[in-house]
């Protein structure tokens, strides 16, 4: 025999195999095995199929006998072609070779399986991604708010100038604390505080600190519409919105982490320092949900319901083209015309209510 | 190196006597008892990756136990955890199983274990997974059974067809296919009865005699009972 390959005989009516060693020579298929030889088959006498569960094998079948010969190895699909002349066997030789060469690529027919899957997969995990995150942070106790909140102020502080003016911030404090006093006495503990900035912005860090520009403190045009940017800031605060910013942006993982109880300081820095870097800019509904649970506890307070809405309509009027810094609330605050119309649904709805 | 099934049946064990410096790999967990002078360790059969892959697909533990007599000869019995039977397939050269996962308990000589993609329709509704333990080398591979182990042998052409949950290991030179025994496939599928794989012969199919599942719901049932 030129070369030979190995295989597996199976005599006629069985399924048992036998290990053996096939070739080819003077239009022959020679088989052998430790035992001996078997029979040589004519060439002339055999059928080709591609065999095995992903068709990257070759099944020879003696049609007058009945046994079969299974072979791996596609070099004999090429030896049995030189050997023959029998156009059905070169026929069977070439449908079977295509398959055979194909291995161990996947079907056309199960990659686009798999791509459909892998599709369907990431489209269920993008909407199933944020419920899992915010169903962590409900489970999350509010001491962990405590935690990331308190490490990004000793952060922040570093970097950043606190407005020590006392004017400023008694006039913050004396604002919050009319507002606090209409909020569940069991909710977070609150802090205002004053950065030293040209930036006209606010910001609530989990657990209850409250940073609010200098310079938004200036542009407010009175009590009341800074009272309305602190019980927007305050209600980010009770619905854990910056939380469930941080911990989408940090990921399930780490969201798992903070919900497993492991080591909440490692936990609290890691998230504390993405607060620090990320864009944690607010989704429209945690907007929407700011605004109008902000608009209740200034009701509540005895404040105008619309401070807020005066403040953020007179700073969209301004200039967008000039590189303007007093836009900076924007930023991490978007104004959609939704969220204008459905305050201002909200305030008319508050009018009425006290007209009757 | 000698090994043999003892106990045949419903709680059989596998037996193996190993000369001083001989080893073999097993599931891990799978040992009932061992000489002094037997030593397991953990192994990574065929590197990281592959045995990740494996371990996540073929539901087969991340590492297989690397079993070796050491300082002198050793006697280790390792059994699976269902009651059932254990089968030595016989490996040669040229000659390949697949092995379902879970059924795999040990493999002895110069034997490879390595996951193969199986057609992913069918890996997916097979309820075998999308991969399935393959087995190439020289040596032999002990597989276990829930329930009595039978050996059905499919003669070429032929096709013989076997509940998903009855498999335990089947020849490579077999084809197979996923078949419904519900009227429709929407109602195989939803129900998760009725898969089988349809095997084309030549080859041999090992099955088991209880199918796993079933056997749990039938207990959830009894034990809900009461």
């Amino acid at each position: 025999m030129a070369s030979s390959f190995t295989g597996r005989y199976y005599p006629p009516g069985t399924g048992k195999a036998q290990s053996v060693r096939v070739g080819l020579e003077g239009g022959m298929l020679k088989v052998s095995s430790d035992n001996g030889e078997f029979e040589p088959i004519p060439l002339s006498d055999i059928e080709l199929r591609a065999g095995g569960f992903q068709k990257d094998r070759i099944i020879i079948r003696n049609k007058v006998t009945g046994e079969t010969i299974a072979c791996h190895d596609k070099r004999l699909l090429a030896a049995l072609k030189q050997n023959t002349d029998a156009s059905h066997l070169h026929n069977e030789i070439g449908k079977i070779s295509k398959g055979i060469s194909i291995y161990p690529v996947l079907h056309f027919s199960s990659w686009i399986f798999a791509l459909v899957s892998l599709g369907t997969a990431a489209i269920l995990l993008y909407v199933g991604i944020d419920g899992l995150i915010d169903a962590i942070a409900d489970r999350l106790p509010k001491s962990f708010d405590k935690k990331v909140g308190e490490i990004a102020f000793t952060e922040i502080s570093k970097d950043e100038r606190l407005d020590q003016q006392k004017k400023d911030v008694q006039r913050i404090n004396k604002l919050g604390k009319k507002l606090l006093a209409n909020l569940d006495p069991e909710s977070y503990e609150f802090e205002f505080h004053v950065l030293e900035t040209t930036d006209v912005n606010a910001f609530a860090l989990p657990g209850g600190k409250i940073l609010v520009c200098s310079e938004l403190m200036r542009q407010v045009k009175n009590d009341n519409e800074l009272a309305g940017v602190l019980g927007h800031e305050i209600s980010h605060v009770t619905r854990r919105h910056t939380l469930r910013q941080t911990l989408h942006k940090a990921g399930v993982t780490a969201s798992v982490e903070a919900l497993m109880g492991n080591d909440p300081n490692l936990v609290g820095q890691r998230l504390a320092h993405l607060l620090e870097i990320a864009d944690l800019s607010y989704n429209r509904k945690q907007e929407e949900e700011a605004d109008l649970t902000g608009v209740e506890l200034l009701v509540k307070s005895g404040f105008p319901a619309d401070g807020l809405l005066r403040f953020l309509e007179r700073l969209e009027k301004l200039d967008l083209s000039s590189n303007n810094r007093m836009l900076a609330i924007f930023s991490t605050h978007p104004m959609p015309k939704e969220r204008i119309d459905a305050m201002r649904e909200r305030l008319e709805a508050i009018k009425k209510a006290k007209k009757k | 190196m000698y090994f043999d099934v003892i106990y045949p049946g419903n709680s059989a064990m596998l037996v193996v006597k190993l000369a001083e410096g001989e080893s073999f790999k097993a599931e891990m967990g799978a040992m009932v008892s061992r000489s002094q002078s037997v030593q397991i360790s953990g192994q990574i059969d065929g590197g990281i990756l592959r045995s990740a892959r494996r371990s996540m697909f073929g539901a087969e533990g991340f590492f297989f136990q690397n079993i070796t007599a050491n300082g002198a000869a050793g006697e280790i019995r390792l059994a699976p955890p269902e009651l059932g039977d254990i089968k030595l397939l016989d490996m040669r050269e040229g000659v390949d199983y697949f092995v379902q996962a879970g059924a795999f308990l040990a493999a002895f000589g110069d034997v490879q274990i390595d996951t193969k993609l199986q057609p992913l329709a069918q890996g997916f509704f097979s309820g075998e997974g999308v991969f399935a333990l393959h087995c190439t080398g020289v040596g032999a591979v002990a597989v276990s059974s829930f329930g009595a182990l039978a050996e059905i042998e499919i003669p070429d052409g032929e096709i013989h067809i076997v509940d998903n949950g009855h498999l335990v290991a089947w020849s490579g030179d077999l084809n197979y296919s996923i078949v419904k025994a519900a009227r429709s496939w929407w109602h195989s599928i939803t129900t998760g009865e009725g898969l089988a794989c349809s095997f084309t012969g030549p080859g041999t199919v090992w099955i088991q005699s209880r199918n796993p599942s079933s056997f749990f719901k039938w207990m959830k049932k009894v034990v809900a009972r009461k």
